[in-house]
């Protein structure tokens, strides 16, 4: 063999010799529906390049809902020629029998990192009448939107098995980046002494967030035996939360990051009877559930009767839930003063609004006299000193005043501000714009004399047209004619200028230019049945057979009033 | 004898109200400033506001240190009567050695000042409708204008004229406001932490524009412009006397 071919070789083969072995063992190696189970994960180096210690075990183990898993310790030892570091982790196993997987997964030593590959494990059927009888535990969280910048009241609450006993919790942490977690304390709670562990979640980024909590609980068996003998009950829950900012409208203005659910526990002053100038200490305390650590104090304006400085409270957080906030007040008037008010704004979660507290003021008995005079004139600090004491004394001063009896009851709201101005100027600006329609409608009209005629005269051939057909829909011949003779005289008048009623049936016909035979015969017979009376004798009503070109006529003369 | 009894009556009030006011007038006078405010507070609540009583307020209020008070209760009286001395002579007395700022009058509102800002109202109606009534009168009738109605129409023309910048100035004058709270800030955004620009004292006067999210657009004296929290700027147009600070909302 070539030695180059050899040399290749070996430098292919060098990896292999150097990598790093990885074994698993189970305790107990087919554990049962639900029941804790203990993984040892070895890995052996080689031995000119050790590991080191595990340094972040905790947090590079894969979070399963089905499978919680807690790192417990490590145990590192040297056989045979390389070294090996156990490490152990506490697991319990699925509820449900089968095959299950733990993916692949990696984990950190001083010196380098090392893959561990996915890890298989059968969970066997439950034997019949077995009965594990282990603790449980259970997550309690608000069942509604979280809102950001809030302070949520979680807890985890462990339920004490047939055959074992919660006796401790630690290690609970939450994993994720939308949430800032605080785990609080862990009591007994409940009749049958149930373990809860409270802690505090802080929704710090909006959109739907991921939250893994974990921790390990101490069972102690139900045997009597030494404390020595608790097992750890690793646990995880996972959930998705839907996190909102806190909503725009209706937001006051002095919202200062409070949400929760809150109220005004108490208003205390440190002295209650001060001089006029003393600063006095006013201590609003708040009380409720929600983020008391983030809200900016309410602030407290200058009244007319009190100086008002904001202080910071050496203690702001004197009992679970309170927060405390401090001002110093100096009185500016003598008598009875109540406390300036203080109000606070809060986002109330549960209700989705936001809602106003007020401190109950105190009343403070302020004694002294108000100053004489109170100088507020300036001078520049930056002046020198001899020039302050050379200046000339101020060149103004206020003048005597010399209010009198009835001389009140006047307006500051101009009057181009009121409404009744206003409403009466508009409404004679309407009345002149009216006025003003008439009388240009009215000089039109006596300007147009013909134009008017024959819109009067239009309409009046529309109207007689109408009942020119209800006369015929109804065989009234009379009728019929009346229309026919009261429609041709109102539409014939206007061509001729002459009187309406003064027309026959031949003006008729020269007005309007008809000279066809049948409707000629047609005018003329509605004229002497509607007209024949007077001349001696109506003739029949046969109008109706020449209903069709009497409407024809009608129609005609309409649309030549038009033109 | 109805009639006697009740200008009896009358009178009786009267002189007791005048006796309340030479009874303030005194303890002013002789240095009891917070005993002249209740008295002129009392009489204020019972027959309403006037320049006169405005203007002595202030004097009041600046005595006893208030700036914000007894700069409202003069701007107020000035609004009232824009010749009242004493309301002139506060004003001038902060502006000059009391550290107050106050932006400087445009010529318009030096030219309201020559009257009350209804007597403008009132001239401008007034010459408005001469020139309307003057054209539409004839036309009413069905005649054309005479020489009386070109007559009319030119002079109120000419009133409405000149009534023109005294309205713009009235107008003006009264959206103003003073700041109530010492060293407030000028915010840049009208929100609660909006970051402060300038440092607005007790008493300054300032020109307001529009509202939003309870605070108020504000120009200063010397033209910076931001927003002011409502509760902190009096309108200087508003009714009585200045309003308590410690039941403000």
């Amino acid at each position: 063999m070539p030695a180059w071919i050899a040399l290749l070789l070996l430098a292919a083969l060098a990896p292999l010799a150097a990598q790093d072995s990885v074994r698993h063992r189970m305790i107990p190696e087919e554990p049962a529906p639900g029941q804790p189970f203990r993984l040892e994960l070895s890995v052996t180096s080689p031995e000119d390049d050790p590991l080191g210690p595990a340094i972040r075990v905790g947090a590079e183990l894969p979070l399963m809902d089905d499978i919680p898993m807690r790192f417990s310790g490590q145990r590192m030892g040297s056989f045979g020629g390389g070294g090996t570091s156990t490490l152990m982790v506490s697991a319990v196993a699925p509820g449900t029998p089968g095959d299950h997987r733990i993916p692949a997964f990696a984990i950190s030593f001083a010196t380098r990192k090392v893959p561990i590959p996915a890890i298989a494990f059968r969970v066997r059927e439950a034997l019949p009448g077995e009965n594990l009888g282990l603790a449980r535990a259970q997550l309690e969280l608000p069942d509604r939107p979280l809102y950001l910048g809030e302070t949520v009241a979680g807890r985890i609450r462990f339920t004490h098995g047939e055959k074992e006993r919660v006796a401790g919790v630690f290690g609970i942490e939450a994993r994720g980046e939308g949430v800032s977690f605080r785990s609080g304390i862990s009591r007994m709670d409940g009749a049958d002494g149930e373990m809860v562990a409270e802690f505090e979640l802080t929704p710090i980024r909006a959109g739907e967030v991921d939250l893994r909590i974990s921790g390990i609980s101490l069972a102690d068996p139900r045997s009597g035996r030494l404390a020595a003998e608790m097992r750890d009950r690793p646990f995880v829950f996972s959930r998705k939360v839907r996190v909102s900012r806190v909503p725009e409208a209706g937001r006051p203005a002095d919202w200062g990051g409070a949400v929760g659910n809150y109220v005004a526990a108490s208003l205390t002053v440190s002295n209650a009877s001060p001089m006029i100038g003393e600063t006095i200490r006013m201590t609003a305390t708040l009380a409720g559930e929600g983020n008391v650590d983030r809200i900016l104090p309410p602030e407290v304006p200058h009244g007319d009767a009190w100086d008002v400085l904001p202080t910071r409270e050496r203690r702001p957080f004197r009992a679970p839930g309170e927060r405390a906030f401090t001002y110093n007040l100096t009185p500016r008037l003598p008598g009875a003063l109540r406390t300036p008010p203080v109000r606070l704004s809060f986002f109330d979660p549960e209700a989705r609004s936001y809602r106003r507290l007020e401190f109950t003021p105190v009343e403070v008995q302020v004694s002294g006299q108000a100053p004489r005079q109170v100088d507020l004139v300036t001078v520049d600090p930056a002046a020198p000193a001899t020039e302050i004491a050379a200046a000339p004394t101020p060149p103004s001063k206020l003048a005597d005043p010399e209010p009198t009896a009835g001389s009140g009851r006047e307006r500051v709201a101009p009057l181009a501000s009121s409404r009744g101005l206003a409403g009466a100027n508009l409404a004679g600006l309407l009345a002149l714009g009216a006025g003003l329609a008439v009388a240009a409608r009215r000089e039109w009209v006596a300007r147009n004399p013909g134009r008017v005629a024959r819109a009067r005269a239009r309409r009046e051939v529309a109207r007689a047209l109408s009942r020119l057909r209800r006369a015929e829909r109804a065989a009234d011949a009379e009728t019929h004619a009346r229309a026919a003779v009261g429609g041709l005289r109102a539409g014939a008048a206007p061509l001729l200028a002459g009187q309406a009623e003064a027309l026959t049936a031949e003006d008729v016909l020269r007005a309007a230019g008809w000279t066809e035979a049948a409707r000629a015969e047609a005018v003329r017979s509605a004229f002497r049945c509607a007209d024949g009376s007077r001349f001696g004798g109506r003739a029949a009503p046969d109008t109706l057979i020449h209903h069709a070109a009497l409407a024809q006529g009608l129609a005609e003369l309409r649309r030549r009033l038009c033109d | 004898m109805r009639l006697i009894l009740l200008i009896a009556l009358a009178l009786a009030a009267e002189s007791a109200a005048e006796g309340r006011h030479e009874a303030a007038r005194k303890a002013y006078l002789d240095g009891d400033s917070a005993g002249a405010l209740t008295l002129w507070g009392e009489l204020a609540a019972e027959e309403g506001v006037s320049a006169e009583l405005l203007a002595a307020a202030g004097n009041a209020e600046w005595r006893l240190g208030r700036k914000g008070r007894a700069m409202v209760c003069w701007e107020r009286a000035l609004l009232l009567d824009p010749g009242n001395a004493v309301a002139k002579a506060g004003l001038r007395h902060a502006s000059s050695v009391g550290g107050v700022e106050r932006p400087s009058e445009r010529w318009h509102e030096s030219y309201a000042g020559w009257l009350e800002s209804d007597t403008w109202t009132l001239a401008a109606l007034a010459s408005a409708w001469t020139v309307l009534l003057a054209w539409a009168w004839p036309r009413l009738r069905g005649r054309r204008m005479g020489d009386a109605h070109h007559r009319a129409a030119l002079v109120g023309a000419t009133l409405l004229a000149l009534s023109g910048p005294g309205l713009w100035g009235s107008w003006s004058a009264h959206r103003r406001a003073v700041n109530r709270i010492p060293d407030e800030p000028l915010k840049l955004t009208p929100t609660q932490l909006g970051e402060p620009v300038a440092t607005v004292g007790e008493g300054d006067v300032v020109r307001t524009g529009r509202r939003l999210n309870g605070h108020v657009l504000v120009s200063l004296a010397g033209g910076q412009a931001g927003w002011l929290r409502e509760a902190a700027a009096e309108p200087v147009a508003a009714e009585g006397l200045p309003r308590p600070l410690d039941g403000a909302p």
